[in-house]
């Protein structure tokens, strides 16, 4: 069966999709107004608890850049987000419109640990002398007023690359924090850099999620956050604020009813011009080969990893020994009875907690961990189905043990293995999908973050699922010839 | 006495924990929605994916070459796409513009996905029954479809339960993915406390006690049916 055949599938089943949109009868006005609707809302985001508050507002907590997509289809009426991030040159084109702003008016400002008070004098002295001299009012005015310049100057001083090392916990936020041309950019990384220019740092950014931010900061995982992040009373008796380098509010926006779409370009012009958005502007293909690097190096190092514990697990649990394959089987009980994510949350969240290892680290160790218990349960059947009187007639012979297991049962039991593994070897590869609950940058979440910025769902969702078709088709080949091999030496 | 009152001071922080994370703002009725949400999507996702299974699987063993060649395409596809971006592919394309609610496309997703297994595992379980039952069935002059129900489909169903069990269980652990696109599951409900309150066990660990608690019972209640199906008379 050929690939071609699948994507035709595909693209058939999705061009059944139309573009049918719910389009408000009246905007809102003001929060009260909400009620009834669905709204958008950043998860754990401060606008998150305003509008929990709410009666009869429906809540749909999700990442920032999803939220035009979550428009546009209809599976939230409204959303909110900061003034700032609402990008009216590419929203309005699109068919939103600004309801109402001004809600929850305050103050961002980086968060350091409660006891580096070191380290927050240094910023906050920092932000003196920038405002004393005049820069801040050019730093603030200029990514304001003329983004573009400013991105690209922020990309011609990169951060520093000595000095006292400092971990910075970020969230993709445009246009404080967002890739560009594959290097982080936006507003407050270039302020970061000032800062640690002038101060003698070397930041190390590292992407973590939103509700993730405060507990990776008191578990030692990162020494900053610079995320566009507000100083309310709650956050202030968790973390120590810096004073405040940003005013900023919230708005609301929806579907702008009177905006009226413009005829539909060709099928080809329409190809060509998603390609260019989604691929080449901006050199976002870099993000989906940096993510398909990622994907790759995650499935194989998982894989290595499982079959050594796998191998390990199933030779404890054949032990004669009661103690030690019983202790064996309820752990790999246990194992198999949790869902991966909620195990790769706990490694990432729990375990992990207080010690620094990268987010692809902890996910090798977490798929390494169910995988190897599920590999060890299908080494088991292989190990079982072959017959005792094999064991017996190889002991008859004079063979050792050893010797049984590697010229007798092992064949044997390798043919019966190989088939099932392959579906569990497939299923490890897609299920690395969900690591970007971690923030770990795999091909999934570089499609997502593509999706995000340019607000097309179709291209990206659709390249990513061509390129996971090819990855599974491609191993099970692979598997599919060795078993073939292995049938062959009959 | 030191022991003591360390233990004291650990049963404190646990008390501290559930007061926290379950009682405050009556936390808990989150994770009981939760719960409830899970139960729901893993229950219709399992009776439609049973559905969706038998039906492909009789359509990748008609004669007819142009519909088999359909259904094992539609096997293929599922096989080879991660099921989290079979969920956005649903969520934000095939049925972004339609009425159709969250835990609704949810279950149609995990059905879609569930059933192309579930459809080879049946598919292996007819193969496996020897055809020799079928031509014993033909001789006695009992019709295809009574072959089946008769004779095929008992051996059947007792060989395919223990990778059904194996296969459902899977379903309702990977059910846990829903939070990506906001539905309030039990894995998501955790997510939200965890990001109120700042503590990171108690939720997680609740989390999967109740997961492993849900994937045994499923074993259990599938373990009587294989009892019950089990002949009297065998000696297996």
């Amino acid at each position: 069966m050929s690939g071609y055949r699948i994507i035709l599938l595909l693209s058939l089943l999705l061009s059944a999709c139309t573009g049918r949109q719910a389009v408000p009868d009246a905007m809102p006005t003001c929060l009260e107004e909400l009620a009834g609707h669905t709204v958008a809302v950043a998860g754990g985001s401060s606008t998150d608890l305003l509008l929990s508050q709410y009666e009869g507002i429906d809540l749909m907590r999700i990442n920032i850049g999803d939220m035009p997509v979550a428009v546009k289809s209809g599976r939230a009426e409204f959303a909110m987000m900061q003034e700032i991030q609402y990008d009216a040159n590419q929203l309005d084109a699109q068919g939103f419109r600004k309801c109402f702003n001004g809600i929850l008016k305050g103050l961002s400002a980086v968060a350091f640990r409660k006891d580096d008070v070191g380290i927050c004098d240094e910023f906050n002295s920092f932000l003196r002398e920038m405002r004393a001299s005049g820069e801040y009012d050019r730093w603030y005015g200029n990514w304001i007023h003329q983004l573009d310049s400013m991105v690209v100057e922020t990309e011609k001083l990169p951060a520093p690359t000595e000095g006292r090392k400092i971990t910075v916990g970020i969230t993709l936020v445009f246009p404080y924090i967002f890739i560009r041309n594959d290097s982080l950019s936006g507003m407050e990384i270039d302020l970061f850099n000032r800062f640690c220019r002038s101060k003698g740092y070397c930041p190390e950014y590292s992407i973590v999620q939103f509700p993730a931010l405060i507990p990776s900061l008191n578990a030692n995982k990162i020494d900053v956050i610079l995320s566009h992040i507000m100083v309310t009373p709650e956050r202030a008796r968790q973390v120590l604020f810096s004073d405040e380098y940003m005013e900023g509010s919230q708005c609301c926006f929806g579907l702008n009813p009177e905006w009226e779409k413009s005829a539909r370009a060709g099928i080809w012009t329409r190809t060509r011009e998603s390609t260019r958005q989604n691929l080449v502007e901006e050199d976002r293909w870099k993000l989906l080969s940096g993510g398909l690097a990622v994907t790759l190096e995650l499935s194989l190092l998982s894989l290595l990893l499982a079959i050594v514990l796998g191998v390990l697990l199933c030779y404890l649990r054949m032990r004669p020994k009661a103690a030690a394959s019983g202790v064996t089987r309820i752990f790999v009980d246990v194992v198999r009875g949790i869902p991966v994510l909620v195990i790769l949350m706990i490694m990432f969240y729990v375990i992990f907690a207080k010690v620094h290892l990268s987010g692809v680290t902890v996910a090798v160790f977490s798929f390494g961990l169910f995988y190897g218990a599920c590999f060890s349960e299908v080494f088991r059947t292989g190990m079982l189905s072959v017959d005792r009187g094999q064991w017996e007639a190889g002991a008859a012979m004079g063979l050792s043990k050893m010797q049984v297991f590697r010229l007798i049962a092992f064949p044997q039991a390798l043919k019966r293995i190989v088939p099932v593994f392959k579906g569990d070897v497939v299923s490890l590869i897609k299920n690395t999908s969900i690591v970007g609950y971690v923030a770990v940058l795999d091909l999934t979440s570089a499609g997502d973050i593509i999706r995000t910025r340019t607000l097309d769902a179709f291209f990206p969702l659709i390249l990513v699922s061509i390129i996971y078709i090819i990855l599974s088709r491609l191993s099970g080949g692979l598997l599919d010839t060795l078993d073939r091999k292995l049938n062959a030496t009959k | 006495m030191t022991a003591a009152v360390a233990i004291y001071g650990q049963l404190l922080s646990i008390r501290e924990s559930i007061v926290s994370n379950l009682l405050t703002e009556d936390r808990w009725k989150m994770m009981v929605e939760g719960l409830g949400v899970t139960l729901e999507i893993s229950l219709l996702s399992l009776l439609l994916a049973t559905l969706i299974g038998a039906l492909v699987c009789s359509l990748r063993m008609s004669r007819s070459k142009v519909v088999s060649h359909t259904a094992r395409i539609y096997i293929e596809l599922m096989r080879s796409l991660p099921l989290l971006l079979l969920l956005l592919v649903m969520f934000y394309l095939v049925f972004a513009s339609s009425g159709l609610g969250k835990v609704h496309i949810a279950v149609l997703c995990f059905s879609l996905y569930f059933g192309a297994y579930i459809s080879e595992i049946f598919r292996s379980g007819i193969e496996g029954v020897d055809q020799g039952q079928w031509e014993a069935g033909a001789a006695l002059g009992m019709g295809k479809g009574l072959v089946l129900r008769k004779i095929v489909l008992p051996q059947m169903l007792l060989r395919i339960l223990p990778v059904y069990k194996n296969q459902m269980t899977a379903l309702i652990k990977a059910t846990s993915i829903v939070g990506y696109v906001s539905v309030m599951d039990l894995t998501k409900a955790s997510d939200v406390i965890r990001s109120r309150t700042f503590d990171a066990f108690f939720p997680l660990l609740l989390t999967a006690i109740v997961y492993l608690l849900l994937s045994w019972l499923f074993g259990l209640a599938v373990n009587a049916l294989e009892k019950r199906l089990t002949p009297k008379s065998s000696t297996r």
